[in-house]
């Protein structure tokens, strides 16, 4: 059974219809790397996966729990699914590892003293265990997607999310998230990542998904998708971003 | 000159209920601003909108017509109120009106996305708006929290009308004993809610500048 199976996904906001019939399987410990032009319903997908959006209609199976059963709790989904911003989301008020313990602590009932360990083993994973208590105004943007990235980490999700957690970044500073997100794949962690990253996309993921106007146009694993792109939309959006 | 420094002590006591007033309407406004502002922060339109309506009704009344309607009104159904505790009141849910926008105000002012990070994480409506989304609001409502008391403090003179000793009462009966201090009087009055009030509107724009 694959870790996310949509099928049939449709979801329009007043006239707009910005997923039409979507269907998109992503198996466990795969990295899915969704492109296309903005506005064509990428970031919409994921918002749909945790439940932020809900769809109109279609279903969605995540590790085996339906989103659109009313008797599938929000947090019993929302902690399956870990979830990294393009705006990192962080909160402000709290320091580097009180965001990331806010979770544990309040969502999954661990005790201060577990949340704190579970904290300071996981910013050292992103490389800022010295910067546990500093607040998110303190530390740089690409600092503060790590942290971010160590916040959703922190619920022991099944599936990571990014929404393009890249692109407002200065490109210098890119690398190093890309570079955590990298770690990650190589440790198997299932992600969908919306991205305009297209070296991230054809070097770390199993399958490239290409969307233009709420439609999956076509989803080949990178060496077809960027070596021999089938459609005629595809080739053009590559053309213009390679 | 003798009448007038007689005259001290008593507006020293007045000033100390004029205090008296204004602090108990401010907890009490402020405990109103909360309960309202952050439901109407949260509320579907259709609950909205009659709490709006309320809000607009104690913001469009003149304060001191509050003030007669619970002092001189509510005694015939039965509810008779001690002088200060109808002045406590009127200026309460006066304040309390404000103070609730003040509310609403800040929570919306927290951008979406904060709400949003919250909400993935698994917490619910409740924990987001107590652990995210008021603990960084709270800085927005300090400012013109603080310049509400200001008003407060001001608006509390109407008291007077109503029979509370408050610092205006205790003026004006210095000066129906002898009228010849009225002048010295009233000034002594216009200075010393000058100087309490100044320093606390400089304060609030002073935090204005500091939190935002």
């Amino acid at each position: 059974m694959p870790m996310l199976e949509m099928s049939g996904v449709r979801k329009a906001f007043g006239q707009n219809e910005v997923l039409k019939d979507i269907n998109l399987s992503v198996e466990r410990g795969d990295v899915c790397c969704i492109i296309g032009p903005s506005g064509s319903g990428k970031s919409t997908i994921l918002r749909c996966i945790n439940r932020l959006v809900p769809i109109d209609g279609g279903t969605i199976v995540i590790d085996g729990l339906s989103v659109t059963d009313p008797a599938v709790r929000d947090v019993d989904l929302r902690r399956r699914v870990g979830m990294v911003f393009q705006q990192f989301n962080l909160f402000p008020h709290m320091t580097a590892r009180e965001n990331v313990t806010l979770g544990p602590r309040k969502v999954l009932g661990l005790a201060q003293a577990d949340a704190d360990d579970r904290a300071r083993a996981l910013l050292a994973k992103v490389g800022l265990a010295d910067k546990a208590e500093s607040r998110p105004s303190q530390l740089s943007g690409g600092q503060q997607q790590r942290v971010a990235i160590a916040r959703a980490l922190a619920m022991g999700p099944k599936v990571m999310l990014f929404d393009e957690a890249t692109s407002a970044l200065d490109p210098e500073i890119t690398g190093e998230v890309l570079a955590v997100m990298k770690q990650l794949a190589l440790e198997h962690t299932t992600m969908i990542c919306v991205t305009h990253e297209m070296g991230f996309a054809r070097e770390v993921a199993s399958n490239v998904v290409f969307m233009d106007a709420g439609v999956i146009v076509e989803s080949n694993p990178p060496g077809a998708f960027f070596g021999a792109p089938q459609m005629e939309r595809t080739k053009s959006f590559l053309s213009k971003v390679l | 000159m003798h009448s007038y420094l007689v005259a001290i002590p008593s507006l020293v006591r007045g000033l100390g209920t004029t205090f008296e007033l204004a602090i108990a309407a401010m907890a009490c406004a402020v405990a109103l601003g909360f309960v309202l502002g952050t439901l109407r922060s949260m509320a579907p339109r259709a609950l909205d909108l009659p709490l709006l309506g309320i809000v607009e009704f104690f913001r469009g009344i003149p304060l001191l017509v509050l003030m007669y309607f619970l002092f001189f009104g509510l005694p015939q159904l039965g509810l008779r109120t001690s002088n200060n505790a109808a002045a406590i009141a009127a200026l309460a849910v006066y304040a309390g009106a404000l103070a609730s926008e003040i509310v609403r105000g800040a929570i919306v002012s927290i951008p979406l996305g904060q709400t949003e990070a919250a909400a993935a994480l698994g917490l619910g409506r409740f924990a987001i708006l107590r652990l995210v989304v008021i603990p960084q609001a709270l800085r927005r409502m300090l400012p013109p929290f603080v310049a509400l008391f200001a008003l407060i403090v001001e608006s509390s003179s109407l008291a007077a009308l109503i029979d509370v000793t408050d610092l205006l009462q205790a003026a004006r009966q210095n000066v129906e004993r002898d009228p010849d201090v009225a002048l010295p009087i009233y000034l002594t009055v216009l200075v010393a809610y000058f100087v309490v009030n100044y320093p606390i509107s400089l304060a609030s724009q002073r935090l204005e500048k500091r939190l935002t």
